[in-house]
């Protein structure tokens, strides 16, 4: 069969001579450097594939890092605010408290004035009502009275009237 | 046959023609083709390294990117692709070489009339169609992949690979992985001398084809012109197939065992017969 | 002359490898309408698939040649 195509033994002998050959001056020079510059580039690539992974490693572990204090801090905000809200609450009550107390305090106080004063004012409206009284009672009968008398009996007259006037404190 | 006809004018030998002797050694023109492509090749080759930069020229380039390419697809393949890339970059870069110029002009035009019936005999031959030569690249693959087979497995391993797994069905498959290995050497060698082979049939047909009438002779610049480029492109493609096959073989020698995971079973009795 | 007519007849053959080569094509250009980006992964096999149905034809050129030259 291979007759047909005019192989013989010498001729491809030199074929597979000439072929070897090339290769081996090809390799020695050619190749060499154009395989270690593809080595290099490959090595280059996969550093930088390693790089890429290293970096993206670190990314996200600072990702992590950064939500952890994100998320710490709100925490830690949220707890500040509560707590703020609640001292400023419970400031409120007191303050409200304390103002009560001071309002119903002075409220008292004024209530217990008002009343001393309103005793006194009775107590000097009975005095000079009864002045008025004997100097006018004087002035009518244009006679002199010892003035015990007449005082027993102003005062005996105020004594009737007292029971129509509606107030208690002056009874004692 | 051919010869008989005389006057056609359709004419490709099929076998490389002498050109000369040098004692009983006979020169062909595919010889002087090969040898012509090798020195094309080195020629490029000394180019490239002796103005090496690191930022390459346009040429520089040129001659660099086919050699990446491929180097990178057999890169790819195994780990241990250091090992055989050099023949596969090799063998492309030959084929190709040798493929494109055989459609220079010139090339299987230009020769001496031959001793019998005055046919001419191109002084170069596209070495590719020559039997020898693409035998002979065959037969260096067949050789480098059958050694990787037998220095992963061993020889045993080999031997047991050709064999098969069911043992009693040796007698019967014994002969069927032999030949299927050997079938490798002829469908390599066979598919690069058909297609260049018929290429240069081609070629040929179609310049007789435009030229045998006065009347379509215009048609002669054109037509074989599309061709020769349909040939570039095929050139180029078988170049890549015998390199990658080439590849393809020593991997599968390689990877048989690489990946079915009984590497380690196989180290053991491989230094035991080695 | 029976010979010519045998290779003529054997190349017949390359009907076969055609069909293959066509259906391979189509399969690899439908790959590269679905997966533009997979043009690199199916280049290289897609190669490889040529040669081997390619080889059958050649086989048939082989024949052919034979009967034309040696038969």
């Amino acid at each position: 069969m291979f007759e047909a195509f005019g192989v013989d033994l010498p001729k491809l002998f030199f074929q597979v001579v000439n072929f070897l050959l090339l290769l081996y001056l090809l390799n020695r020079f050619l190749f060499k450097r154009v395989f270690a510059l593809l080595d290099e580039r490959q090595r280059t690539i996969s550093k930088g594939l390693e790089d890429a992974e290293v970096a993206a490693r670190d990314r996200e572990l600072a990702r992590a890092e950064r939500e952890a204090a994100v998320s710490e801090a709100r925490k830690e905000a949220n707890e500040m605010i509560a707590r703020a809200n609640k001292v400023a609450e419970d400031t409120r009550n007191e303050i409200l408290t304390d103002a009560r107390a001071e309002a119903e305090k002075v409220s008292a106080r004024a209530r217990d004035e008002i009343v001393a004063e309103k005793d006194k004012a009775m107590a000097e409206l009975r005095a000079q009502v009864a002045d008025l009284a004997l100097f006018a009672a004087g002035k009518l009968v244009r006679r002199e009275m010892d003035d015990p008398t007449q005082r027993r009996l102003v005062e005996e007259f105020l004594a009737e009237v007292q029971p129509t006037r509606p107030a208690k404190s002056s009874r004692s | 046959m051919a010869e008989e006809e005389g006057g056609s004018l359709i004419h490709v030998a099929i076998k490389a023609e002498k050109l000369f002797s040098i004692g009983p050694f006979e020169v062909t023109n595919s010889m002087v083709g090969a040898v012509l492509a090798s020195l094309l090749l080195l020629a490029a080759a000394w180019y490239v390294t002796r103005r090496a930069q690191t930022v390459p020229g346009r040429l520089q380039s040129l001659i660099e990117m086919p050699v990446e390419y491929i180097a990178g697809i057999t890169a790819a393949s195994t780990s241990r692709w250091r090992g055989y890339v050099a023949l596969v970059v090799g063998l492309f870069l030959m084929i190709l070489v040798a493929n494109w110029l055989g459609l220079l002009p010139g090339v299987g035009t230009i020769g001496l009339k031959g001793e019998h019936e005055g046919e001419l005999v191109p002084f170069v031959r596209p070495a590719a169609a020559d039997l020898n030569f693409t035998l002979a690249l065959a037969f260096v693959t067949f050789v480098v992949f059958v050694w990787w087979a037998i220095r992963i497995h061993g020889p045993i391993g080999y031997l047991k690979e050709l064999v098969g797994e069911p043992r009693y069905m040796a007698p019967l498959m014994f002969p069927i992985h032999l030949i299927s290995e050997v079938s490798r050497l002829v469908s390599l060698s066979m598919r690069l001398f058909g297609n260049v082979f018929a290429g240069e049939v081609l070629l040929a047909t179609m310049l007789a084809l435009t030229t045998a009438v006065i009347f379509v002779l215009p048609l002669a610049f054109f037509v074989p012109a599309v061709f020769l480029g349909l040939e570039l492109i095929f050139g180029a493609v078988q170049a890549l197939v015998f390199a990658l096959l080439t590849m393809t073989y020593i991997t599968m020698a390689i990877a048989e065992h690489e990946g079915g995971g009984h590497e380690s079973d196989e180290e053991h009795p491989a230094p035991s017969p080695a | 002359m029976d010979s010519n007519i045998a290779a003529g007849l054997a190349m017949l053959g390359a009907i076969g490898p055609g069909i293959g080569l066509g259906i391979g094509f189509s399969k690899a250009m439908e790959a590269l309408g679905r997966n533009p980006e997979a043009s690199g992964t199916i280049f290289v096999p897609y190669i490889l698939g040529l040669a081997l149905t390619e080889a059958i034809g050649i086989y048939c050129l082989v024949v052919s040649l034979i009967l034309i030259f040696a038969g």
